[in-house]
C-alpha cells in the first residue's frame, strides 16, 4: 500500500513539473498583458513574471487604437466559416456521388481525387497566386475562400462515412420516388451528423491557422485575417511587449471558445480521424 | 426540408454577398466630356498625420486645376513586409496600375527597369531638380532618367543620452566636420558600455531586412567603397571589394569588443540600456513618452568619407496611365516647395529640398541641425538597380553574418554570387 | 452497388429500351454532384499543379511574365549547385527527423501520464493541450521574446538551475533547436489526445489478465499497450513527418530564417525565391522539388504500411 503512495506522488510531481513547463508561456503572456511596460522588463528576472504585479487595461485599449484588431477577428471568423460551410455542401455533394451513385467515370475520377491529397499546398503557392491575380481576386474575400472549398482529404472522409451507412433507407425513399438531391438531404445528412461536425471542425481549426496563403494573397487591412494581423503587428514598430502580449491574448480567444463548445466532438473527431486510416 | 433549403439558400446569398461586395471600385482615368482628366492615385498609409496630408494636399490640386485635371486618391496600406509592394506587383501584372503612385526610394530601379514607370524628366525644369537634395535625384534616378521625386528624406542619425555622455566625460560632435571616425567612435563606446549599460545600440532586434542594408551600406560608403559599379551593372569587386570587407568587420568589431548587442531590446535607447543608438530620424516623435530621456543628436560615424542613409517615399508615374504630362504635374505638385515645407512640419521627417529647409527654423540648431546637414552634405542613396530585392537583401545576410563573428569575406563573397546572378537577368 | 431484391425486375424491364438514356442521365446527374468539387479542384489545384511543373521551365520573372522564355534544366541545374538550397534541404531534413520522434514520444509518454486514474488528471490534460489552442503565429511570437537572450524567460529561469546563458534564436548552432524544442511543445498536446483515445479503448480486461499472470508496468506497455495503439502511433509519426517538411511559419516570425540561414528551409526558400525576389521560374523548380520529396515520403510510407500489415 506505501508504495503506491509513493507512486502517486512521483507521479504527481513529474505531472506538476510538466505542467509547468506547458503553461508558464502562456501564463506569462496572459499575465503581462496586464502590466505596464516598464513592469514587464521589471518583473523578468524573478518569479513576479507570473504573478499580477500591476494591473491595466492600457495595453488593450493601445491595440484597439493601433491595429483594428476587431476587424481582424470577424475577417477571419468570416472567410473560415464560409470555408467550412461551402466546403461540407461540395464535397459532402462530391463523395455522395462517388459512395453511392453509378456513372461512367466515377471510379477513375475518384481515384484522381484521392491522389490529388497528395500534393503539398506549399508547392503550388506561386501559379495559384497567379491564377487568383488573373481572376482579379487578389484583397478579397474570394481568394481567401474558394480556392479552398473543394478538399480532396474531405471528400475521401465523408465517402468513407458514407459507405457505412446502411442503404435501406435511402431505397425506400427513392421507390417513394424521392428525387436524389432529396434523398441527399433528407435522408443522408441527418444520418451523417457525426462525420459533418468533424470534417467542419477539422476544417475550421486548420483555416484559423492559414497564414502564408492570406499573407501573400491580401495586402488591403480590410482582408487581412488575424494571423497576418497579429504577425504585421508584431514588426510595427513601436515594438512594446504590453501591446502584442494582449494582441496575443485575445487572438487566442475564438479558438479557445470553439475547442469549449465543441471538445466532445472535436477530441472524437480527431481520434477518429486517427483510427481511420 | 424547410431547414435544408434554407441552408441551400443561406450559401448561396454568401457567395453573392462575397461577390457584390468585392467588386473593383477604380473606375480608372479617363477625360469627362468637358475635358477634365480624370487620374488614379496611389498613396501607401503611413502615419495618419501623413495620410491626412496627402489628402489634403491632393483636394488643393484638384481645386487648382479644376476643370483640367482631377485626381481619385487611394490609400493602399502598406503595413509590415512588404504589403504594398505585393500590391504594385499583382497591379503591373494585370494592367490595373494607377496613373501615380508612390513608392520607397530604393525600389524604382526595379519598377524602371521592368517598365512600370515612365520617365518624368521632360516635365521637371533643370533648375528645380537643383534643389533637391542629391541624394534623392540620385533615388529617382535608374540608366540616367528621372522617374521619381519625393517629398520627404529620411536619415539614420547616431542618438546620444546627454546624461550617460557626461557622466563618461564624453562631449559628442556638433559640427559635420567633427563627426567622430571609426576609431574614435569604438572608443567612445567602450568607453560608454558599462555592466549595466551598452555603449551603442543598433537596432539589430528588427531582424534581416531593409534597416540592415540601410543603415549598414553607409559603413561601405564611408570606407569609400560601394554595393554596386558605378552602372549598377556589377556587384563583383564591389559588394566584395577590400573596402566593403574591411567596413564590415569594423561593424563585426563593434560587436567582438561587446559595445553593442545582438539581442537588444526595441526601446534599449530610450530606457537608457543603451547609451547611443544607430537609429532614424523616424524614431524622434516616440521619445515624448520618455520623460527620463535626456537626448541628443550627432553625426553617422565615417571612416573616409562622409556619408549617412537616405531615401523615403517618392511619387512616380505608371507607365500604364494614358495622360503622362498630366499625372507628372501631380508629381510636381506633391513635391513642391510647399507640400515639401508642410509633410516635414506633418510628419519631423526632414525635407526633401534645401530651399524647404529656410521655412523650418528648427533645422537651424542641435539638435536637428544635424539632420539638415547630414541630408545637405553626406546623403548617399542606395544603388538604384533592378536588382535591389536581391541585393538588400543579400547584403542584410552578410551584415548579420559580420555582426555574428562571422568570415566577412565569406560572406561578402555569397551575396556578391547571388547579385550577380540577378544582375545578369536584366543586364542581357 | 447492387440493387435489393426489389428492384430488380424493375430494372431489368427498362433496360433494353432506356439503357443509353439512363447512362447519360446517371452520368449527369453524378456530375452534378461531383461537378462543383471536381472544377474547383481542377482550377485551384490542378491547374496551378501543372503550372508549376511548367514555370519551372522557364524564366518568368514575376513583373515581366511577357518576357518569359523557356530555358529547359536550367533552374533544376542551378539547384545541385545552389549553397543556399542544400542548406534548407539539410535544415528541413533535421528539423524533420527529429521533431517526428521526439514529438510522438513526448504526446505518448504525455497520454500515458494523463490516462492514470488520479485525481484532478483532468487539469493536467487541460494544461498539456493548452499551447495547442492557440496558433503557431501566436505561439512563434510569444517564444520570440521568451527565447530573447538579454531579456527573455528562458534563460531567466534557466539561471535558476545554473545553466545558460543561451543565444538561442541569435546563435546559427541554436536557432533550429529552439524552433524544434518550440514546435514540440505546441503540437505534442494535439497528439496526445489522440493517443489518449486510443488508449482508453483498450479493454481493462486485459490489463488484469496480465496482471494475474504476474506482469510487471513496463511488459503491459510493451506487451498490450504499444499494441493496442500501434496504428495510432505509426498514424501520427506519418502525418508529423509530412506536416514537418513544411516548415514555414515559425521561421519566418522568429528568425527570417536566420542567423546566417541556420533556419531556413524549403517552404521558406520557395516563399522567398518567389515574392521576394520575384524568381517565379526558380521558385517553381523548388516548388517541384518539394513536391517530389513529399510525394517520396508518401510512397515509401504507404508501402512499408502495406509491408508491415500484412
Amino acid at each position: 500500500m506505501k508504495k503506491t503512495v509513493w507512486k502517486d506522488v512521483l507521479l504527481y510531481m513529474v505531472l506538476i513539473i510538466l505542467a509547468c513547463l506547458f503553461l508558464f508561456p502562456l501564463v506569462w503572456m496572459v499575465i503581462s498583458s496586464f502590466k505596464t511596460e516598464s513592469r514587464i522588463f521589471m518583473d523578468l528576472t524573478s518569479f513576479n513574471a507570473f504573478l499580477p504585479t500591476d494591473f491595466t487595461f492600457a495595453n488593450y485599449s493601445a491595440v484597439f487604437e493601433r491595429i483594428p484588431f476587431f476587424r481582424y477577428i470577424i475577417t477571419s471568423t468570416l472567410y473560415v466559416s464560409v470555408i467550412v460551410v461551402l466546403g461540407l455542401f461540395v464535397n459532402s455533394l462530391a463523395a455522395y456521388a462517388f459512395a453511392r451513385m453509378t456513372f461512367k467515370g466515377r471510379d477513375v475520377l475518384f481515384a484522381a481525387v484521392v491522389a490529388l491529397i497528395i500534393i503539398p499546398f506549399e508547392s503550388i503557392l506561386l501559379p495559384l497566386y497567379l491564377i487568383v491575380d488573373e481572376l482579379d481576386w487578389l484583397n478579397t474575400y474570394q481568394a481567401l475562400i474558394v480556392p479552398f472549398i473543394a478538399n480532396a482529404f474531405n471528400i475521401f472522409m465523408f465517402r468513407q462515412f458514407f459507405l457505412n451507412l446502411p442503404k435501406e433507407l435511402e431505397e425506400s425513399a427513392r421507390m417513394d420516388g424521392a428525387s436524389t438531391l432529396r434523398i441527399f438531404f433528407q435522408i443522408v445528412i441527418p444520418l451523417s451528423k457525426p462525420v459533418f461536425i468533424t470534417v467542419a471542425l477539422l476544417t475550421f481549426i486548420t483555416h484559423w491557422g492559414d497564414f502564408m496563403w492570406p499573407l501573400i494573397a491580401t495586402t488591403d487591412e480590410s482582408v487581412r485575417p488575424l494571423q497576418v494581423g497579429m504577425q504585421f503587428f508584431f514588426h510595427q514598430p513601436p515594438v512594446k511587449y504590453g501591446h502584442i502580449m494582449a494582441a496575443l491574448t485575445m487572438g487566442t480567444i475564438p479558438l479557445l471558445l470553439i475547442f469549449l463548445f465543441f471538445q466532445k466532438y472535436y477530441v472524437r473527431g480527431i481520434a477518429s480521424a486517427g483510427m481511420k486510416n | 426540408m424547410k431547414n435544408k433549403s434554407m441552408f441551400a439558400a443561406f450559401c448561396l446569398l454568401l457567395v453573392f454577398a462575397l461577390i457584390a461586395g468585392c467588386s473593383n471600385d477604380d473606375t480608372g482615368s479617363g477625360r469627362t466630356k468637358d475635358g477634365e482628366v480624370q487620374l488614379v492615385m496611389w498613396a501607401h498609409q503611413g502615419q495618419p498625420k501623413e495620410v491626412d496630408f496627402y489628402k489634403k494636399r491632393i483636394d488643393d490640386f484638384n481645386t487648382a486645376y479644376k476643370g483640367k485635371i482631377h485626381v481619385k486618391l487611394k490609400i493602399i496600406p502598406s503595413g509590415a513586409g512588404h504589403a504594398y509592394e505585393d500590391k504594385i506587383n499583382a497591379a503591373a501584372t494585370s494592367n490595373g496600375l494607377p496613373d501615380v503612385l508612390d513608392m520607397d526610394g530604393p525600389f524604382v530601379g526595379n519598377y524602371a527597369a521592368t517598365g512600370l514607370l515612365a520617365p518624368i524628366d521632360s516635365y521637371i525644369p533643370d533648375k528645380d531638380k537643383k534643389d533637391f537634395a542629391d541624394s534623392i535625384i540620385q533615388q529617382g534616378t535608374y540608366d540616367k532618367k528621372l522617374y521619381a521625386l519625393g517629398a520627404m528624406e529620411s536619415s539614420v542619425v547616431l542618438f546620444y543620452n546627454k546624461k550617460l555622455l557626461k557622466e563618461a566625460g564624453i562631449q559628442a560632435p556638433e559640427k559635420i566636420d567633427d563627426a567622430w571616425d571609426w576609431n574614435e567612435f569604438l572608443e567612445v563606446s567602450k568607453k560608454l558600455t558599462t555592466e549595466k549599460t551598452k555603449g551603442l545600440t543598433m537596432h539589430m532586434d528588427l531582424g534581416v531586412g531593409e534597416w540592415f542594408t540601410y543603415m549598414g551600406s553607409v559603413f561601405v560608403w564611408s570606407n569609400g567603397g560601394d554595393l554596386l559599379n558605378e552602372d549598377r551593372t556589377k556587384a563583383d569587386g564591389y559588394l566584395n571589394g577590400k573596402e566593403s570587407v574591411e567596413a564590415l568587420e569594423y561593424v563585426q568589431k563593434l560587436f567582438k569588443e561587446k559595445v553593442v548587442s545582438m539581442s537588444n531590446g526595441p526601446t534599449d535607447f530610450e530606457e537608457g540600456r543603451a547609451a547611443m543608438m544607430l537609429g532614424g530620424v523616424w524614431l524622434i516623435p516616440g521619445f515624448e513618452e520618455y520623460k527620463d530621456l535626456d537626448w541628443g543628436i550627432t553625426y553617422f560615424p565615417y571612416a573616409k568619407e562622409k556619408a549617412s542613409p537616405s531615401g523615403s517615399w517618392a511619387f512616380g508615374v505608371s507607365s500604364q496611365s494614358k495622360f503622362p504630362k498630366e499625372a507628372a504635374e501631380v508629381v510636381k505638385w506633391m513635391s513642391n516647395k510647399d507640400s515639401v515645407v508642410e509633410i516635414s512640419k506633418i510628419t519631423g521627417m526632414p525635407p526633401a529640398r534645401a530651399s524647404a529647409f529656410d521655412e523650418l527654423k528648427e533645422y537651424d540648431e542641435m539638435p536637428k541641425k544635424a539632420i539638415k546637414d547630414q541630408v545637405l552634405e553626406s546623403a548617399t542613396a542606395r544603388p538604384s538597380t533592378p536588382a535591389y530585392p536581391v541585393l538588400t537583401a543579400k547584403f542584410a545576410e552578410a551584415f548579420q553574418a559580420a555582426a555574428l563573428g562571422q568570415d566577412v569575406k565569406k560572406a561578402l563573397d555569397k551575396a556578391t554570387e547571388d547579385t550577380e546572378r540577378e544582375l545578369e537577368r536584366f543586364n542581357k | 452497388m447492387e440493387p435489393s431484391p426489389i428492384l430488380r425486375p424493375n430494372r431489368n424491364e427498362k433496360k433494353v429500351t432506356a439503357y443509353s438514356n439512363k447512362g447519360v442521365r446517371q452520368f449527369w446527374l453524378g456530375m452534378g454532384f461531383a461537378g462543383p468539387a471536381v472544377v474547383l479542384l481542377f482550377v485551384f489545384l490542378i491547374m496551378p499543379a501543372l503550372l508549376a511543373l511548367y514555370y519551372s521551365f522557364t524564366n518568368y520573372y514575376l513583373l515581366t511574365p511577357q518576357l518569359s522564355e523557356f530555358v529547359g534544366f536550367e533552374n533544376y541545374q542551378r539547384l545541385a549547385g545552389d549553397t543556399l538550397f542544400l542548406k534548407s534541404l539539410k535544415n528541413t531534413a533535421i528539423f524533420t527527423a527529429i521533431v517526428v520522434p521526439l514529438q510522438t514520444l513526448t504526446a505518448l509518454a504525455l497520454a500515458l501520464l494523463v490516462n492514470q486514474k488520479l485525481k484532478g488528471i483532468k487539469f493536467f490534460r487541460v494544461a498539456f493541450f493548452a499551447p495547442v489552442v492557440t496558433s503557431m503565429v501566436i505561439v512563434s511570437i510569444l517564444w520570440t521574446f521568451i527565447y530573447n537572450p538579454d531579456t527573455g524567460l528562458a534563460n531567466s529561469i534557466l539561471s535558476i538551475v545554473g545553466i545558460g546563458p543561451y543565444q538561442y534564436l541569435m546563435d546559427k548552432d541554436q536557432a533550429l533547436y529552439s524552433i524544434i524544442f518550440m514546435s514540440v511543445w505546441q503540437g505534442a498536446g494535439y497528439q496526445m489526445m489522440i493517443f489518449l483515445a486510443g488508449l482508453q479503448d483498450i479493454p481493462d480486461h486485459q490489463y488484469e489478465a496480465a496482471s494475474i499472470d504476474g506482469a510487471n508496468s513496463w511488459q503491459k506497455l510493451i506487451h498490450i499497450t504499444i499494441p493496442g495503439i500501434r496504428n495510432i502511433l505509426v498514424f501520427i509519426a506519418l502525418v508529423t513527418m509530412i506536416a514537418a517538411t513544411k516548415l514555414f511559419i515559425q521561421p519566418f516570425v522568429m528568425t527570417q530564417g536566420g542567423p546566417l540561414d541556420s533556419t531556413k528551409t524549403l517552404v521558406y526558400m520557395v516563399y522567398e525565391t518567389g515574392f521576394k525576389f520575384r524568381d517565379v521560374g526558380y521558385s517553381s523548380a523548388l516548388a517541384v522539388l518539394f513536391f517530389m520529396i513529399v510525394l517520396v515520403i508518401s510512397v515509401v510510407q504507404r508501402k512499408w504500411l502495406r509491408d508491415t500489415s500484412q
